[in-house]
């Protein structure tokens, strides 16, 4: 709330004048933007140019913002849109989640986050199954688990209504598991149909 | 700089099976995120150039742009003695007070006049006139016996005036001094008094 307040009184800010304030906002979100081109594109020079020009569109349009709603799902919806223009013109059938993780420092830095402790087979496992979720999907579920948006705003962000908002998600985690576990997948789900339906029968 | 707080996953609103489920999700959330290069803002503010809006936009946004307000003991005492002191003046003023003197702030300038007669062997003299709608109450003058002169002063607003003196209270005498007189419709004369500017006129 404090966050979504300081990010107000900075655009009135630069509404009014003082584009130097900008720089709060650009510093406050380029990871995310930077990130989100990066697993758009898979490149990142391409990423780098795609942020920086997100950030000018973002400017350009700022008298356009609805005050009182959120800054960061505005300036993400702008991201998708870009990104999706780029991928668009340059015919790119398939973006990807590349290179994070393929080097064993981040596998190591991975490993020592989790709560619990996975194996590089694990780490391999979803950032494979991340880069072959369809865009959309991905997003969906890096919107949903990653930034925190509420569905309202995967919504917005990705043009649909917040019931489909929710089923993107859903299949998104069905879909990742699937292309994660593989096989084992449909054997875990029918494990856990039948734990289900006998806690509903017991 | 990267979120520093997430919202709580939404397990609430999707569906989350089981233990691997809750695995997945709780991976992706604590995905690190690869650091923007330094370059990044630099470019962006160098590509930026200032609004032009119009001066009634900016005032609008300036207006409709949210505040933080911090209110500590140290500063919220002060303001609560002086938003206390503006109520109770508020209240004193709007409230009717019978005790207070009825003040009448007059627009028409008033300026004294000093009216004076000699009547040899008079017990009373008043000046009536249209100031007092010809009531000779509270307007006697007072007697010098000795040089037979009766005198008052009186503030009038500036402007014309009609007047005449009542002589022991029955007879109605104008005034041999003034510059004016007027038929007064039942055979005699009123003396007329004209005041200006800002010197009284002694009649």
């Amino acid at each position: 709330m404090m966050e979504e307040l300081y990010a107000q009184q900075i655009i009135a800010a630069v509404l009014t004048g003082n584009v130097d304030d900008y720089r709060h906002l650009v510093l406050r979100y380029q990871r995310p933007i930077f990130n989100l081109m990066y697993r758009m594109t898979g490149s990142h020079e391409d990423a780098l140019d795609l942020a920086q020009e997100i950030f000018i569109k973002a400017y350009e349009k700022l008298e356009h913002f609805k005050t009182g709603s959120r800054f960061f799902p505005w300036l993400y919806t702008i991201g998708m849109n870009h990104g999706r223009n780029f991928i668009r013109d340059h015919k790119m059938e398939k973006q990807c989640l590349v290179e994070m993780g393929q080097d064993e420092s981040w596998v190591d830095r991975f490993s020592q986050q989790s709560q619990r402790a996975w194996s590089p087979l694990d780490v391999q496992r979803l950032r494979e199954g991340l880069r072959q979720l369809p865009l959309d999907y991905r997003e969906a579920m890096i919107l949903c688990y990653h930034e925190g948006f509420s569905m309202k705003e995967i919504a917005d962000a990705l043009e649909l209504s917040v019931s489909g908002a929710k089923m993107r998600v859903h299949r998104g985690l069905r879909k990742l598991r699937q292309l994660m576990d593989g096989e084992n997948y449909e054997t875990e789900v029918k494990k856990a149909d039948e734990r289900a339906r006998d806690r509903n029968t017991g | 700089m990267k979120p520093k707080s997430r919202r709580p996953m939404k397990e609430q609103e999707i569906e989350i099976r089981d233990d691997r489920d809750r695995q997945i999700v709780r991976s992706i959330a604590q995905l690190p995120d690869l650091e923007p290069p330094w370059e990044l803002v630099t470019s962006v503010m160098q590509s930026l150039k200032p609004k032009r809006l119009p001066w009634w936009r900016r005032a609008y946004l300036w207006a409709k742009a949210p505040r933080a307000i911090t209110i500590t003991p140290l500063r919220a005492i002060p303001a609560g003695v002086a938003i206390a002191a503006i109520f109770a003046l508020a209240i004193v003023l709007i409230s009717p007070n019978k005790d207070r003197p009825n003040v009448q702030v007059q627009n028409t300038k008033q300026l004294p006049v000093v009216f004076t007669l000699k009547v040899p062997g008079a017990s009373s003299v008043a000046v009536i006139g249209t100031f007092n709608e010809w009531n000779a109450k509270g307007f006697e003058m007072k007697g010098d016996k000795e040089r037979e002169i009766w005198s008052i002063t009186l503030w009038l607003p500036q402007g014309r005036h009609e007047y005449a003196f009542l002589v022991d209270g029955k007879k109605v005498v104008s005034d041999p001094q003034a510059a004016f007189y007027e038929e007064d419709g039942f055979g005699s004369q009123n003396s007329v008094l004209v005041l200006r500017g800002e010197n009284g006129q002694n009649t």
